[in-house]
C-alpha cells in the first residue's frame, strides 16, 4: 500500500514540475502548431512576414502583446503595429489569447536559437537567391480539390469536407456554407505558401477542432491548392448563387409530398360534426327528410 | 386463479322514469367547474336514439373499444403504431358538437333591463366564450323522441334491423321507447386505460374504479376515443381529461354515488363482485357467440370456499369477500341471470349491467289494419314486444338473440307468477309452464320481485369498507400523517401514477 501512495505522489510531482515549466521543445511544437501556416522561422515571407531576428527588432512585451491580440493594438494607435498592418494589406493577424506568456517566449526563443544556429548553415542565403517559382499544378490535382472541397471524397485521416462552413462561387460546385469566410478568391490573397500553410497546419481555433487530430496529407494539400487557384482564377466569369431557389423549390416540393402523405395516411380521419345533418336540416328550406 | 374485487352495478331499466336526477346530481357534485360544462358523466339517453355524444356507439365513427386479434384483442383505434403515428392529431376525436355547445342564459337580464314597450329575456350565452348563440342542441335533445327523424331513426343499434322492421317501430301505434342511464362502467378490460400514452389512468386495486390521475395526464386524448362508451372527456380549461369516479370519496365514506343516491325510481344497485383477472383477456377475446357467457363466467361465486379462499391470498378483505356475498349485483347478474352488459362487442368486459326493460307488448295492428288492444291475456307474449328483440341484442348481447330472449322470459315468469300470487287472476297451468320455460323456482321469482320492488336502502347497495387504510399504508406511514388532511404517495407504485 505505501509504495503505490509513494508511487503516486511521485508521478503527480513529476506530472506538476513538467505542466509548469514550458521548455524550447515546446516552443518548436507550438510554432509549428500555431505559426507555421503564415510565417517562417527565416526571412522568408509567407502569409505574413518571415520572423528571423524579431527579438532584436521588437521588445518581448511588444511581441507578446501582439501575438495575443494584435487588433487590440493596432485600434490603440501602436504606430509599429499600424505600420506592419498596412504593410500586410490590412489583413489580420489571428489572435491567440489562449497562449500563456511562458509560452509565447518559448516560441520566441525558439525562433532565436533557430536563426543564431541556422547562421552558419546554407539554409538561409539561399532563399532570396531562389526565385518564386510558380507551382505547376496538373488538371488531375484540380479535379482531385474540388472532390475533396465539395466532400465527394473524403479525406484520408476523416476530416470533415470544406464546403461544410466554407463557400466557393464557382458554377461546378454547389453553394457551400457560411460559418467560416468566402474561399472564392482565397488564392489571390495568400499565394500558394499561404493556402498550403493554412490548409496543412490550420491556426483557426474551429479549423483545429477539425483538423487537430486528423490532419490532411501532403497529396491532399496541393490537390486543393490547385482548387483554390482555379476557383480564384475564374472567379469572375462565375455565377453568384444564393441557393434561395434551391431552398425555397425544395421546401414547396417537400410540403407538397408531406401534405400529400397526410392526406393519404389520415385519409379516413373523423372530418366533420355527426351533428352536421342535423344542424344543416334547422335552416330554413332544409327541412325535407330523408327516407 | 387471481381473485380481484370490483365494484359492480346493475341499472334496472324497467325502473327507470327518465328524470335526469342521477346527471343532475352529479353535475352538481362534480362538472358544476369551468372547462367541465360539457360533460356528462352521468347521463339518461333515449333508445331508439343517437345518444350522448351523437352516435357514440358507432366504432366507426370513433374508433373506440377492442378488436379481436387473434387470441387476444387490441385496440381500435389506438396502440403503439397507431398511437405513435396519431399522437400529435387524434384523427377521431368527437368534437364539441358531437357533444353539444354549453350554455347558460343571461338571467341577470330579466332584472335589470330598463323599462320598456318590450317584455325583456334572458339570452342564451355560450358558456365557453360568453357570447350569445343559438342553442342547436343539448345533452339529451332526443329525449322521449323528441326530434325523432334526426335522433331516433339514426341510432346505431338499427343496423341488424331491415328497413322494414325500422319502419314498423315508427308507427304511430307501436311507437316506443325506454331509457339508458349511463356512467362510466369501470371495465376490467379498460381501453382507456390500455390506450393512455402518458400512464396516467389507472384501475384501482381495492375496488376496480378506474380513474385519471391528473397529475400525470398530458392531454393526448388517446382515452377520450379509446373508450366506446365516450365516458372520457377532456376539460379544455384544465388542459386534462376527466371521468366518472364512481364517488370514490363517497365510497369509502360508505356512501352510495351521488348518482345512485339521488335515483328516483330506485333503478341503481351497487355491490362488489369477486372476478378471476387472469381470464380478462381470454374473455376479452371471446368469439361473438361466447362474449355475454364467458363475460358472465369470469365473476367466480363469492359463497365457493376456494374462490375465498383465493381471494384471501391475493389480499381481498374478509369484509370484502362478505360485502360480495351479499351484492345485489350478484344476485342480478349471476344467481338470477336478469342484468346484461352494455354493448359487450367492444370487449371492454364493463362492470355496469342493466335489466332490459319491460316494454309494452299490449297493442298489435291485426290483420285488417285496426289498432287492437282488446287482447285476451293481460300479459301479451313477449313476442309482441313492440322493439324488436334484435334490437335489445344489439344493446346488451352483442346481437345474440337468445340471451336477451331468455332474460325476457325470466321477467315475464317473475311478473305473471306475482300477478297469480297476489290477484290470481291468470290462467294456473300457463303460469307455471312459463316458469318452468325460465327454469325458475317460485322462491327465486319472489326474490327476484322482492329486490326490485321493495329493496331498502341497505339491500341496494352494499358497499364494502374500502380499506383504504390499508392501501395507504403499504405507500406511506399513516402516523406521520396523522390530523392532516389528505395523504400523498411517498413512494411511487413502480409503473407510476
Amino acid at each position: 500500500m505505501k509504495s503505490i501512495a509513494k508511487r503516486i505522489s511521485l508521478v503527480a510531482t513529476l506530472s506538476l514540475i513538467t505542466t509548469m515549466s514550458v521548455n524550447a521543445q515546446d516552443g518548436e511544437a507550438l510554432f509549428k502548431a500555431k505559426c507555421t501556416a503564415c510565417h517562417s522561422v527565416g526571412t522568408k515571407k509567407l502569409v505574413g512576414p518571415g520572423l528571423a531576428g524579431i527579438s532584436d527588432k521588437r521588445t518581448q512585451e511588444w511581441l507578446v502583446s501582439w501575438i495575443k491580440d494584435s487588433q487590440a493594438m493596432i485600434a490603440s494607435g501602436d504606430a509599429d503595429a499600424v505600420a506592419i498592418f498596412e504593410e500586410y494589406n490590412k489583413s489580420p493577424m489571428i489572435p491567440f489569447a489562449d497562449m500563456s506568456d511562458e509560452e509565447i517566449i518559448a516560441m520566441l526563443d525558439y525562433i532565436e536559437a533557430e536563426n543564431s544556429g541556422g547562421d552558419a548553415t546554407a539554409s538561409e542565403p539561399e532563399a532570396p537567391a531562389e526565385p518564386e517559382a510558380p507551382i505547376e499544378y496538373s488538371a488531375a490535382d484540380f479535379e482531385a480539390g474540388k472532390m475533396l472541397f465539395t466532400g465527394t471524397k473524403r479525406f484520408e485521416k476523416g476530416g470533415p469536407s470544406c464546403i461544410v462552413c466554407h463557400n466557393v462561387t464557382n458554377d461546378d460546385v454547389m453553394v457551400g456554407g457560411l460559418l467560416a469566410k468566402d474561399l472564392t478568391n482565397v488564392y489571390e490573397r495568400l499565394g500558394d505558401a499561404g493556402v498550403s500553410g493554412i490548409v496543412s497546419a490550420p491556426p483557426f481555433p474551429a479549423m483545429v477542432k477539425s483538423y487537430g487530430n486528423n490532419p490532411l496529407n501532403e497529396e491532399e494539400v496541393k490537390q486543393l491548392t490547385a482548387f483554390f487557384k482555379y476557383a480564384d482564377e475564374v472567379s469572375e466569369t462565375q455565377q453568384k448563387r444564393s441557393g434561395f431557389k434551391l431552398i425555397a423549390g425544395g421546401g414547396i416540393v417537400g410540403l407538397i409530398i408531406i401534405l400529400g402523405l397526410v392526406s393519404i395516411l389520415w385519409s379516413n380521419r373523423k372530418k366533420e360534426s355527426t351533428k352536421k345533418d342535423i344542424f344543416s336540416r334547422q335552416l330554413k328550406g332544409n327541412d325535407s327528410v330523408e327516407s | 386463479m387471481d381473485i380481484r374485487a370490483q365494484v359492480s352495478m346493475v341499472f334496472h331499466l324497467d325502473k327507470c322514469i327518465g328524470c335526469h336526477t342521477c346527471s343532475v346530481a352529479c353535475k352538481n357534485v362534480w362538472t358544476d367547474r369551468r372547462g367541465a360544462e360539457y360533460m356528462w358523466w352521468n347521463n339518461v339517453e333515449t333508445k331508439p336514439g343517437t345518444g350522448y355524444p351523437t352516435k357514440w356507439e358507432d366504432q366507426e365513427i370513433y374508433k373506440g373499444g377492442w378488436v379481436k386479434d387473434g387470441n387476444s384483442v387490441s385496440l381500435k383505434g389506438a396502440g403503439k403504431l397507431k398511437g405513435l403515428k396519431n399522437i400529435f392529431h387524434n384523427p377521431n376525436m368527437p368534437v364539441l358538437e358531437d357533444y353539444y355547445h354549453p350554455w347558460a342564459y343571461r338571467y341577470g337580464d330579466l332584472f335589470t333591463a330598463p323599462e320598456g314597450d318590450d317584455q325583456p329575456i334572458g339570452r342564451a350565452v355560450s358558456l365557453i366564450t360568453g357570447e350569445p348563440i343559438d342553442i342547436k342542441s343539448g345533452p339529451n335533445w332526443d329525449d322521449d323522441l323528441s326530434g325523432t327523424p334526426d335522433y331516433a331513426r339514426n341510432d346505431v343499434n338499427f343496423k341488424d334491423l331491415s328497413p322494414a322492421e325500422q319502419e314498423s317501430m315508427f308507427q304511430l301505434e307501436k311507437m316506443t321507447f325506454h331509457y339508458l342511464p349511463r356512467i362510466c362502467n369501470h371495465c376490467l378490460n379498460p381501453a382507456c386505460v390500455g390506450s393512455c400514452p402518458s400512464g396516467a389512468l389507472y384501475k384501482r386495486g381495492e375496488d376496480g374504479v378506474v380513474l385519471i390521475n391528473q397529475d400525470r395526464c398530458r392531454a393526448w386524448r388517446m382515452c377520450v376515443t379509446a373508450c366506446p362508451y365516450k365516458k372520457s372527456y377532456y376539460n379544455w380549461h384544465t388542459g386534462k381529461s376527466e371521468k366518472c369516479i364512481l364517488c370514490y370519496p363517497r365510497l369509502e365514506s360508505g356512501q352510495a354515488p351521488a348518482c345512485m343516491h339521488s335515483c328516483v325510481g330506485r333503478i341503481r344497485y351497487l355491490g362488489v363482485m369477486l372476478y378471476d383477472a387472469d381470464k380478462i383477456e381470454q374473455v376479452a377475446a371471446s368469439d361473438d357467440k361466447n362474449l355475454v357467457k364467458n363475460h358472465l363466467d369470469i365473476y367466480m361465486n363469492p359463497n365457493d370456499p376456494k374462490v375465498i379462499e383465493a381471494a384471501r391470498n391475493s389480499g381481498v378483505h374478509d369484509s370484502t369477500i362478505k360485502a360480495a356475498q351479499s351484492s345485489p349485483v350478484w344476485k342480478f347478474v349471476k344467481e338470477w341471470g336478469i342484468a346484461l352488459p352494455l354493448h359487450p362487442e367492444f370487449r371492454t368486459v364493463p362492470n355496469l349491467f342493466y335489466v332490459p326493460p319491460m316494454l309494452p307488448g299490449m297493442a298489435q295492428v291485426d290483420g285488417e289494419g285496426t289498432y287492437n288492444t282488446a287482447s285476451d291475456e293481460l300479459f301479451p307474449p313477449i313476442d309482441h314486444n313492440r322493439i324488436p328483440m334484435k334490437y335489445l341484442a344489439s344493446l346488451f348481447s352483442a346481437g345474440d338473440t337468445d340471451v336477451v330472449r331468455h332474460v325476457y322470459d325470466k321477467m315475464m315468469a317473475v311478473k305473471q307468477h306475482r300477478r297469480n300470487e297476489t290477484v290470481g287472476d291468470l290462467p294456473k297451468d300457463k303460469v307455471e309452464e312459463l316458469m318452468k320455460t325460465a327454469k325458475m323456482s317460485a322462491d327465486t321469482a319472489n326474490a327476484i320481485f322482492r329486490l326490485t320492488s321493495l329493496a331498502t336502502f341497505e339491500e341496494r347497495f352494499v358497499i364494502p369498507p374500502e380499506h383504504r387504510e390499508e392501501s395507504i399504508e403499504m405507500l406511506e406511514a399513516t402516523a406521520d400523517h396523522k390530523g392532516e388532511a389528505g395523504f400523498g404517495f411517498r413512494e411511487k407504485p413502480a409503473r407510476g401514477l
